[in-house]
């Protein structure tokens, strides 16, 4: 076993055992479900979100994921963020 | 388990200078995630702060944020699984082409887009990582990008000591330095996964798919085979 192993294993030994979840509020998953483990702030608004999401998202998603996507691997470039923004109004605007 | 293939094979073809550099990741992070355990029990319960775990309840509550390098993560609970207890998912805080997005502090965090996720991050109960995943865009919102883009996002990911949560944060850091071939095998999974459908954005929202890529982790295994990488090289 190598040091770096061996010292893990050490604090894994001596680590404390967390219990299981308690149950959450359904209605916190069930209002969330489009946002559930998003970051704070977006999940503190998810109302929101869930209905202007459902549009922006699918336009969104067809024109930038599939497009940009390919772009930005190459280059991240400031090219298809302004297609984008364009196209996509309010969901990508900064 | 077993050491994985995918980093031995990366470790292999990389030069003495990315070994060293990825040998002294893999030393902060052990390192930070023992003090962590030594100083609050383990890794969960210093984000949990011995508070009891509610499904979906972010730890700790208002998510720990770097403004510095846009890298943002929680720790929740809410999947069955014989193997993990939580998991933890990172975001980089990116504009829609996938540059980096700045925030003023104090100001309202977002408005219109969320954070992109990463990666997530399967911990057991005694917080041990034990397997890496990806998550449908309609599970954490924000933008989406392509498997290159988003690895290009994992690499600036960084947590810079963040008051109160300094060991994990250096834990994090070097951790995800050190799984950055396996991060970059589960994106391109993801990715085509994702390929198959002919819908992009239909497969996006598709409320049916929540995981899209899932690889196991054997943390000690991997560090083991690190350390017999270097010491072939005589390091």
């Amino acid at each position: 076993m190598s040091n770096l192993s061996s010292s893990l294993s050490r604090a894994l030994a001596s680590a404390v055992v967390t219990a299981a979840a308690l149950a959450g509020s359904p209605a916190m998953a069930a209002c969330c479900a489009g946002a559930k483990c998003g970051t704070k702030q977006s999940t503190s608004k998810c109302g929101a979100k869930a209905k202007c999401g459902a549009k922006c998202g699918a336009k969104c998603g067809a024109k930038c994921g599939a497009k940009c996507g390919a772009k930005c691997g190459a280059k991240c470039g400031a090219k298809p963020a302004a297609k984008c923004s364009a196209k996509c109004g309010a969901a990508t605007k900064q | 388990m077993t050491a994985s293939q995918a980093l031995l094979r990366h470790w292999r073809n990389a030069t003495d200078a990315q070994v060293v550099a990825i040998l002294r990741d893999a030393r902060r992070s052990v390192a930070a995630f023992a003090d962590a355990t030594a100083a609050s029990g383990s890794l969960l319960q210093s984000w949990i702060e011995g508070r009891e775990v509610v499904e979906f309840e972010h730890y700790p509550p208002d998510d720990l944020v770097d403004l510095r390098s846009g890298s943002q993560f929680y720790y929740h609970s809410h999947r069955d699984g014989e193997l993990e207890h939580g998991h933890l998912h990172l975001f980089w805080h990116a504009t829609a082409s996938g540059r980096r997005r700045y925030m003023r502090q104090g100001r309202r965090r977002w408005t219109r887009t969320a954070p992109t996720h990463l990666f997530a991050i399967s911990l057991d109960t005694r917080g041990l990582p034990v397997a890496l995943f990806t998550v449908n865009r309609w599970v954490t919102d924000g933008h989406w990008f392509d498997a290159a883009c988003a690895m290009a996002q994992v690499e600036r990911f960084a947590m810079g000591d963040v008051e109160g949560h300094e060991l994990s944060c250096r834990w994090l850091s070097g951790f995800v330095q050190l799984y950055r071939p396996l991060v970059e095998d589960l994106l391109v999974k993801r990715d085509r996964r994702l390929a198959r459908r002919s819908d992009l954005a239909q497969a996006l929202d598709d409320r049916r798919l929540e995981l899209l890529s899932h690889i196991p982790i054997d943390w000690t295994a991997d560090l083991d085979a690190l350390e017999a990488e270097t010491a072939r090289r005589g390091m």
